[in-house]
C-alpha cells in the first residue's frame, strides 16, 4: 500500500516537472521569437533610416548649387545659404545619433560611420568653394560644377 | 516769303528740338556721373555710420551715394566683377589678395575698432584668447558663426587657424549663414558663444543675454580701408571714388566717425586717433 503510494507520488511529481518544464520551455521560445521579430524590426528600420539619410545628404549635395546660382542678390544668397547649413545640421545630427545607439548592426554601423565621414570631407569642400567664388572672378556654374561632381560620388556609392 | 518764313520756322523748331536734346543727355550724363556706386561690409551700414556720414558728403560735393551692404567677401567680389567704384571693407587678408591681383587703384586705411569674443558665461581658465578658442574646442561648447565669407566669418576662420583647428563638420560648430545681428540672436538662443564686431554688439547686446567673454587683445583688431576700384572691363568712376576717399581722410571724414554714437558708445575710432 505504502508502496503504491509513493509510486503515485513520484509519477505526479514527474509529470509535474515535465509540464513546468514544457510551460517554461515553451514560454522562452515564444520570448526569443519576439525579440528576434523587434530586432528584425528595429534593423530594417534603421537600414531604412540610413538609406533616407543617405538619399538626403545627396540631395544636400546638389542644393548647395542653388547658394552659388540662385543667391546673387544679398537676401538670396543669406536664403540659400542659411537654409543649406541648416539642414546639414540636421543631416549631420541626426547620423551621429543614430551611430550612438549601441544595438546597431555592424553593418549598419559601417553604413553611418561612412555617411558621417563624407558628410565631414563635403562640408569642408562646400566651403573652400564659397571661398574661391568670392576670391576669385570665376563664375557661379564654374565652381558649382568643380566642386560637386555628383555623378562620380554616386557611382563610388554603388560600387561599394 | 511766306515760304521762306514757313521753312526758317521748321529749322528753328529743328534746332530747338537738336538743342534740347543735347541738354537733356548732357544732363543725364551729368546726374549718372555724379552717383558714386559703393559698396561696404553690413557692420559698417547696420550700425548706422553711413546714414550718419553719407548726407553730409552728398551735401558738400554734390555726389550722391548708392550702397550695398554686404559681407566684405560679396563686396570685393563686387569690385572684381566691376560693379561698383569703391568699397569700404574689412578682412585684412582678403584686401591684400584683391590688391596683389590688380582689382584696386588705392588702398586707404580709413578707421578701426575691435572684434569681442561673446558668450553664456565666462571660461574658466582662460588665459587668453587662443586659449579660449581652445577651450571652447576642448569642451565642445556650441560656437556660432556666420560663415558667410564676411570680414567677421574670415578673421574667425584665421583665429582658428592660429590654434591649429578647423572647427567646420563638428557638432558644436554652428554655421547660419545669415547677417551679424541675427547670428549673434541665434548664439543667445542656444546660449552659445560667437565673434562679433563690437558696432553691431554695442547696437544688439541689450536684446541678448551674452555677455563679453574677450577682448582688448591685438589679436582681435578689426581694420576697415576704402579700395577704389581698377577694371579693365568696366568703367569705374575713379575720380568721384577718389573724392570720397579723400573725404573721408580729411578732417571732416575722420571727425564725423569720431562722433558717431551708438547708445553712447564709439563704435569705430578714426585712422587719424592710430593705433595703440
Amino acid at each position: 500500500m505504502r508502496i503504491r503510494n509513493e509510486i503515485i507520488m513520484i509519477l505526479i511529481l514527474f509529470f509535474g516537472v515535465i509540464t513546468i518544464s514544457y510551460y517554461l520551455f515553451i514560454k522562452n521560445i515564444e520570448s526569443n521569437a519576439t525579440s528576434l521579430v523587434s530586432l528584425y524590426s528595429s534593423n530594417n528600420e534603421k537600414l531604412l533610416k540610413t538609406i533616407n539619410l543617405s538619399t538626403y545628404y545627396q540631395a544636400q549635395l546638389t542644393s548647395w548649387k542653388n547658394i552659388l546660382l540662385i543667391g546673387h542678390t544679398t537676401s538670396n544668397y543669406q536664403l540659400y545659404l542659411s537654409r543649406f547649413y541648416n539642414n546639414e545640421r540636421l543631416l549631420r545630427t541626426t547620423v551621429h545619433e543614430l551611430i550612438k545607439d549601441e544595438n546597431n548592426s555592424e553593418p549598419i554601423n559601417k553604413l553611418l560611420i561612412e555617411l558621417e565621414k563624407n558628410i565631414k570631407i563635403s562640408a569642408k569642400k562646400q566651403r573652400k568653394g564659397l571661398r574661391e567664388f568670392y576670391e576669385t572672378t570665376s563664375t557661379a556654374t564654374d565652381i558649382a560644377e568643380q566642386f560637386t561632381n555628383n555623378e562620380a560620388v554616386l557611382t563610388k556609392i554603388i560600387e561599394k | 516769303m511766306l515760304q521762306l518764313r514757313v521753312q526758317i520756322v521748321v529749322i528753328c523748331i529743328q534746332l530747338r528740338i537738336v538743342f534740347t536734346t543735347l541738354l537733356s543727355i548732357l544732363f543725364s550724363f551729368q546726374i549718372a556721373a555724379a552717383t558714386l556706386k559703393l559698396s561696404t561690409a553690413t557692420s559698417i551700414a547696420n550700425t548706422g555710420l553711413l546714414s550718419h556720414i553719407l548726407p553730409k558728403f552728398t551735401q558738400q560735393t554734390g555726389i550722391k551715394v548708392d550702397y550695398t551692404a554686404v559681407g566684405s567677401g560679396a563686396a570685393l567680389k563686387m569690385g572684381r566683377q566691376g560693379k561698383v567704384d569703391v568699397l569700404l571693407v574689412h578682412a585684412p587678408t582678403a584686401k591684400d589678395k584683391y590688391m596683389q591681383e590688380g582689382y584696386g587703384n588705392r588702398r586707404e586705411f580709413i578707421m578701426f575698432n575691435y572684434f569681442v569674443l561673446v558668450g553664456p558665461k565666462e571660461l574658466i581658465n582662460s588665459k587668453d584668447l587662443s586659449s579660449s578658442l581652445q577651450l571652447i574646442a576642448k569642451n565642445e561648447l556650441l560656437f556660432f558663426s556666420r560663415g558667410d565669407n564676411s570680414g567677421t566669418h574670415k578673421k574667425e576662420q584665421v583665429l582658428w587657424e592660429s590654434i591649429k583647428k578647423d572647427p567646420v563638420g563638428e557638432l558644436w560648430y554652428i554655421e547660419t549663414g545669415l547677417g551679424m545681428a541675427a547670428t549673434l540672436k541665434a548664439a543667445d538662443a542656444e546660449q552659445g558663444y560667437i565673434l562679433t564686431d563690437r558696432g553691431t554688439w554695442i547696437s544688439t547686446k541689450d536684446q541678448l543675454n551674452l555677455k563679453i567673454v574677450y577682448e582688448n587683445d591685438s589679436q582681435l583688431l578689426n581694420p576697415y580701408s576704402a579700395i577704389v576700384v581698377r577694371s579693365l572691363k568696366q568703367k569705374i568712376q575713379t575720380e568721384l571714388a577718389n573724392k570720397f576717399v579723400n573725404w573721408l581722410l580729411s578732417d571732416q571724414g575722420q571727425n564725423l566717425i569720431a562722433t558717431f554714437r551708438v547708445k553712447q558708445q564709439i563704435p569705430f575710432i578714426p585712422k587719424r586717433d592710430q593705433l595703440p
